[in-house]
């Protein structure tokens, strides 16, 4: 029942796809850093129209599924704004708004874990807010919460197949094709799940490694568990 | 049983039944010891803690164990409460071996079984007294005698509100331990230690996680269980005065060995260790 | 249904009453695979989550398996293989049936996390007066340590609950006709309206998941009277 042959014609369409799935997870893991540190700068904003927009948002997107923001993206803004987006840009928008929400708690946590001190020590140096952000308080709330947002690029990546309703041909939709071509239907999507499982395990040992480097490196600092 | 014997020394606690422990060993014909110590070490990892300590309790005895810090004085009392097994040497409680319990004629490490048969005779008082946050102050007391004795509810709570007036809480029985002051907690778990009726109690540093204003009401509690007697105390404090007030015994360890050890009398106006001298030095 | 003259059309008002019934036929379903599924995957968070802390080294390698295997599976992939693949198996599950093991498998592995860790930020001195009261240890999970770590156990669950109703919508792709299935027939036969039906989708979405977590914090207040 299990065909090698047909397995081993399968591996060069899947590595064909390979590539988009990945990146699709790394350009949304990328944007859901710059979405992050947007919502979580503007959650802290002194000025509270900001402060309360942007907290809303964040609840708003991290209560609504991801296939029904991909869908009202997808198929909406064109409608709305005349303005369309490949699949693949849409999908990468989508999962950096969606899983930014979840990256700006996680720089939250980080940011509240910076002893107070260091803003009482950058107001007495007369360091602007710009510099005192970027000089004292990022680059002691962001490294020890790298583990943390690791764990989010796994869970992108195990998110991309969400993308093939909107018809991006990741590894999901490439084995739906085989298996409406060939109707052979084990095969294609035991080694999609293998993949993934497989790629999964790979990054999560990385990010192990990388939690066990730090928390040698002194305290840890604040990171929530996830 | 154990519970209607218990019950009818409560209601009278003035009782002179019990003879006094002091001059019980005082006498030629000594019982045997409640609990005895034999050439016991504890090693965690690396840092060897206990080096060969031999001790005997007898039954009613108060023991006060001092010295310096991370002198073995809490593993001691650990050990008797089953929390830590000790690397070698042997405790008997009753003659009978704690960590040890025989199988077909050969002695094996003791099960749990044996285990639990054991700590029904121990009883301890912790540092942070580790009340049950989840429970009323009447459940954290009445909860064990329940579970562990079997007694009914009604049975359970009579002997718990009983505790209770006798460490002067009765009138907090409802309350959570989040809402009580810290020595309102310790005086909770008195209460519930004493109501299993152990034949050995071990108040752990009792007083050391109290504010200062705190301790007095916690000592006097203990004191004045002990004058009742019939139950013997290992107290490892650093109260000095208490100590001297309280102990049958005291016993100074250091350094994981015991240095001396006599009457209150003896350790505290006539050391004769230039460690116990000098231990004491800081105190007085 | 194809509307040609949309201008004219969009003049109208939002035919919300045409659509309330599919709507709320989908909604049903959706609540219904996520009743189904949260009570598999609590079972499973709790069986694996006290196995992980099992003494019997079979028991905790298996709990652990569980939970590596599953929280590194992606949840669409795992649904697409336990319906299309698991009937060449000679296992053939409803549509119902398939979507609730699996979303049941891979959310009871977070849940597992979340039960292992709570129980272990249980203090040792609760254990410790546990034994020294001669408890059974039974008796010092049942009274002492879970009705603790359950109290912590709330606000993550409900966290996960909420990923849980998220994680619903994709049944959509096996065609079982939950609500973003319902909204995606709707937009066939209203196309113009297409905004405005994932708008509306995007809200009910989002009234679920505050019900879970309007849920979750009266079940903490409840639990925690003690603090």
């Amino acid at each position: 029942m299990w065909n090698w042959d047909y397995v081993i014609e399968l591996l060069p369409v899947f590595l064909k796809a390979f590539p988009v799935t990945l990146g699709a997870a790394f350009l949304g893991f990328t944007l859901s850093i710059v979405f992050g540190l947007l919502f979580a700068l503007a959650g802290r904003s002194a000025f509270w129209p900001i402060r309360w927009t942007s907290r809303a948002i964040v609840e708003f997107i991290r209560s609504t599924p991801l296939l029904v923001q991909v869908f009202f993206l997808y198929f909406s803004v064109p409608m709305l704004t005349s303005f369309a987006m490949s699949a693949f840009i849409t999908g990468v928008i989508a999962l950096g708004l969606h899983y930014g929400t979840y990256m700006s708690e996680v720089f939250r946590s980080g940011i509240d874990a910076v002893p107070r001190g260091q803003w009482e020590a950058a107001t007495a140096l007369h360091l602007s807010k710009r510099k005192t952000w970027l000089s004292v308080i990022l680059p002691q709330a962001l490294p020890p919460v790298v583990p943390v947002m690791g764990n989010y690029l796994i869970v992108i990546f195990k998110e991309t197949p969400t993308l093939m309703a909107i018809t991006l041909v990741e590894l999901l939709l490439t084995a739906k094709t085989e298996v409406s071509a060939s109707y052979r239907v084990f095969e294609p999507y035991t080694i999609v799940g293998l993949i993934f499982l497989v790629v999964s395990l790979i990054f999560s040992i990385g990010v192990r490694r990388l939690e066990n480097r730090l928390s040698q490196r002194e305290n840890p600092g604040g990171g929530g568990k996830r | 049983m154990n519970a209607q014997l218990d019950k009818s020394f409560m209601t009278e606690p003035e009782s002179t039944l019990h003879i006094e422990p002091s001059s019980l060993h005082a006498a030629s014909a000594k019982p045997n010891p409640i609990v005895s110590y034999q050439s016991i070490q504890k090693s965690f990892g690396d840092l060897h803690v206990i080096k060969g300590i031999d001790l005997d309790i007898y039954p009613g005895e108060k023991i006060a164990l001092i010295g310096p810090s991370g002198s073995g004085k809490t593993t001691l009392g650990r050990m008797l409460m089953t929390l830590e097994e000790p690397t070698s040497g042997t405790i008997l409680i009753d003659d009978e071996p704690l960590w040890q319990t025989e199988l077909k004629g050969k002695r094996i490490r003791a099960n749990e079984k044996h285990l639990r048969k054991m700590r029904s005779k121990v009883g301890m008082v912790f540092q942070h007294f580790n009340l049950f946050p989840h429970m009323s102050v009447l459940n954290n007391v009445s909860m064990a005698p329940r579970s562990v004795l079997k007694l009914t509810k009604e049975e359970a709570e009579e002997q718990a509100i009983m505790m209770l007036r006798k460490v002067g809480l009765d009138q907090k029985l409802q309350v959570y331990p989040s809402q009580l002051s810290g020595g309102q907690k310790q005086r909770v778990a008195i209460a519930r230690a004493l109501v299993m009726q152990p034949k050995v109690m071990v108040f752990d540093e009792v007083t050391s996680a109290l504010d200062p204003e705190l301790v007095g009401e916690v000592l006097f509690v203990i004191k004045e269980i002990a004058d009742e007697g019939q139950m013997a105390m290992m107290l490892i404090t650093h109260e000095m005065e208490f100590a001297r007030e309280v102990a049958d015994r005291v016993v100074f360890g250091a350094d994981g060995l015991i240095v001396e050890q006599g009457t209150p009398e003896d350790i505290f106006t006539n050391p004769q260790s230039e460690r116990l001298q000098a231990f004491l030095k800081r105190f007085l | 249904m194809l509307q040609l003259n949309s201008s004219a059309r969009l003049e109208m008002n939002m035919p919300l009453l045409e659509w309330l019934p599919l709507l709320l036929d989908g909604t049903i379903i959706t609540i219904q695979v996520a009743l189904l599924s949260a009570i598999v995957s609590l079972l499973l968070a709790i069986a694996a989550g006290l196995g992980s802390i099992s003494r019997y080294v079979f028991v905790r390698g298996f709990a652990k398996g569980y939970v590596e295997i599953f929280r590194a599976c992606s949840l669409l992939v795992l649904l697409f293989w336990v319906y299309f693949a698991l009937p060449f198996l000679d296992i053939e599950l409803s549509k119902l049936m398939a979507a609730v093991l699996a979303i049941g498998l891979n959310v009871g592995a977070y849940g597992a996390e979340i039960v292992r860790s709570t129980i272990a930020a249980v203090s040792k001195g609760q254990h410790e007066a546990g034994i020294a009261l001669n408890l059974s240890g039974n008796k010092r999970m049942v009274r002492i340590i879970l009705p603790q770590a359950a109290a912590r156990m709330i606000p993550p669950f409900g966290n996960l609950m909420i990923e849980l109703l998220k994680s619903t919508s994709l049944v959509y792709f096996i065609t079982l006709s939950d609500l973003t299935f319902e909204a995606m027939i709707l937009r066939n036969n209203y196309y113009i309206w297409t905004p405005h039906i994932f708008g509306l989708l995007l809200l009910i979405y989002f009234v679920l998941s505050s019900f879970i977590s309007v849920t979750a914090r009266l079940l903490e207040r409840k639990l925690t009277v003690w603090r």
